[in-house]
């Protein structure tokens, strides 16, 4: 009797199961495989003098936050599970948690968007937790677990609340309290801080392309706000870290279109600068800042195979009618490209004004 | 979440070993091995996501993230004999996002109307006679196991790992499920 109930059971799944089989090959034709990761997550090799002595500091704050965490999880009961989440909370290094709050910012749930992130969770039970106390657990368990440096970070804090207190006022306070997290743990990190408004399109949108929704609503931004980015950069948008993505958002403001509540804090580190951006072209063209009579630096993305962010460098010497416009990767600092051309024809000024079009961008 | 896998019979391991063997070609970009990957175990996967939505439409969607999201991870998949056990934690973790997106939705929306009433049984245009019968005697926990069981050959300490829930518990459901479909096959006869 059991053995034909259970073939009846296998035979009605197998009968119900509808044919996607082609839908499916032709929407993986479209889809980017992830590349193979690293066995262990990358941390440098050298450190030196002060380096050693602030690194110690920040290993041992962040494994004193990380076993606080643990202690804090297993300290508190289960929350009761009738109270309701009014704000959703996004972080996002590469590791993407997801935390549900009440109102009276206690944690509901935190879960894992990504592998990363599931490393990250290992062991720390977040629920019942103030959001403070939740925040220094997360930060000293990236740390400890090698996704986050000492002074080579960046974290994406989005959210979105239906608080009556707002978004912008809440969204000020997390990021303050992540800055004090990594100011105590003599850490350095740059914040980019939104507050979304995620819809079912929105949340679907994020889930097909394997990112939390504060990324996903980020790159909408992105996208809406910069020209050279569409709709169909987003599968390779969706793969760089939010270091990349916060650089390539020094473009935005220019278009001014901020969305509400937005902070940006801390600066990019692990990049080239602009000033050493320029000390490279004024090398490649063998001059020094007297022989310049006008300069500019704008942060540009470039694409060719894949996103980079680039520095478009514009100079124009003294005594000389050319302007010379190079491109200076931001990760390597490498001069890239030389655009030499005549200086177009003057209006009758003196000159200093008399500068080609640029591109739209921040002007440095 | 690790979870250990212990193979099953002859069927289970078979099916296993040619998934890892699939699972290999579309790591290298072979995009074949995705239609062969996909007739081998369709079943299992819509089955699975039938078993917690309740609703055919809702598993169909998580039936095509599922495959998509193998094909995009496949390259990190570490072949250790056990990948039915890697594509369920998949497709139970996008199980979970669907669950979240709808109470968000309802969260957000303030609407009143509970979720689960969207994975409600007789909502479903399931065309299967037996099966809505069995969607909506069983509970989501009970149809879950059954389906694990029955459909996808797993044992019952490895459906215990893979839910992480005692032994006895998937034990005493998968019973008590069993009769209560009996009693259905008996009223139908």
């Amino acid at each position: 009797m059991k053995t034909r109930l259970k073939n009846e059971i296998a035979d009605a799944f197998r009968e119900e199961t509808p044919d996607l089989r082609d839908k499916i090959i032709k929407a993986c034709e479209n889809e980017p495989q992830l590349a193979a990761p690293a066995a262990t997550p990358v941390r440098k090799a050298k450190t030196h003098g002060k380096a050693v002595i602030r690194r110690f500091i920040a290993v041992a704050a962040c494994a004193v936050l990380f076993v606080a965490g643990l202690l804090t999880g297993k300290a508190i009961p289960e929350p009761v599970p009738t109270a309701s989440a009014d704000t959703f909370l996004y972080l996002d290094v590469n590791p993407s948690i997801e935390l549900s709050l009440d109102g009276n910012r206690t944690v509901l749930s935190c879960e894992a968007e990504n592998a990363d992130a599931e490393t990250v969770l290992v062991g720390l039970e977040l629920e019942g937790v103030k959001l403070k106390t939740a925040l220094s657990a997360i930060v000293g368990a990236m740390y400890v677990k090698g996704y986050l440096s000492e002074n080579d970070n960046s974290m994406l804090i989005s959210v979105d609340t239906s608080s009556p207190d707002g978004a912008a006022g809440f969204l000020q306070t997390v990021t303050e309290q992540v800055k004090e997290v990594f100011d105590n743990s003599s850490m350095e990190c740059s914040i980019i801080a939104q507050s979304v408004r995620a819809d079912e399109s929105l949340i679907k949108r994020a889930a097909d392309n394997g990112i939390s929704v504060g990324k996903m609503y980020l790159l909408d931004k992105m996208v809406s706000a910069i020209d050279e980015l569409s709709d169909a950069d987003l599968p390779e948008l969706s793969g760089m870290s939010i270091k990349d993505l916060n650089l390539l958002y020094t473009l935005k403001p220019e278009k001014g279109d901020s969305p509400d509540g937005e902070v940006i804090s801390g600066k990019v580190n692990g990049y080239v600068t602009t000033e050493q951006a320029y000390a490279a072209v004024l090398e490649q063209l063998g001059k020094t800042e007297n022989d310049v009579a006008y300069h500019s630096v704008y942060t540009i993305p470039y694409k060719q195979g894949e996103f980079k962010v680039m520095y478009s460098v514009t100079v124009k010497l003294k005594g000389d009618d050319k302007i010379y416009v190079f491109e200076v990767d931001c990760k390597t600092g490498r001069v890239t490209d030389d655009v030499s051309y005549e200086r177009p024809p003057q209006n009758g000024g003196d000159g200093k004004h008399d500068i080609p079009p640029f591109p739209d961008g921040e002007m440095k | 979440m690790i979870l250990i896998y212990a193979i099953g019979g002859d069927e289970t391991r078979d099916k296993n070993a040619e998934t890892e063997k699939l699972l290999a070609e579309i790591s290298r970009g072979n995009a074949s091995a995705m239609g062969a990957l996909y007739d081998l175990i369709k079943t299992d996967v819509f089955a699975y996501a039938l078993s917690r939505t309740g609703n055919k439409a809702d598993a169909e969607d998580v039936m095509q993230n599922v495959f998509l999201q193998i094909y995009r991870n496949a390259t990190r998949y570490v072949p250790e004999g056990k990948p039915m056990a890697w594509i369920f934690t998949i497709e139970i973790n996008l199980i979970r996002r669907y669950f979240r997106i709808k109470r968000r939705t309802t969260a957000l929306d303030e609407k009143a109307a509970d979720y689960a009433a969207a994975a409600n049984p007789e909502t479903t245009a399931v065309d299967n006679a037996f099966l809505r019968e069995l969607l909506k005697t069983l509970t989501e926990e009970e149809r879950e196991i059954i389906v694990l069981h029955v459909v996808s050959g797993l044992k019952h300490r490895e459906i215990a790992k893979l839910l992480e829930k005692p032994l006895s518990t998937v034990l005493s459901k998968y019973n008590r499920a069993l009769g209560k479909l009996q009693a259905v096959v008996k009223e139908r006869r």
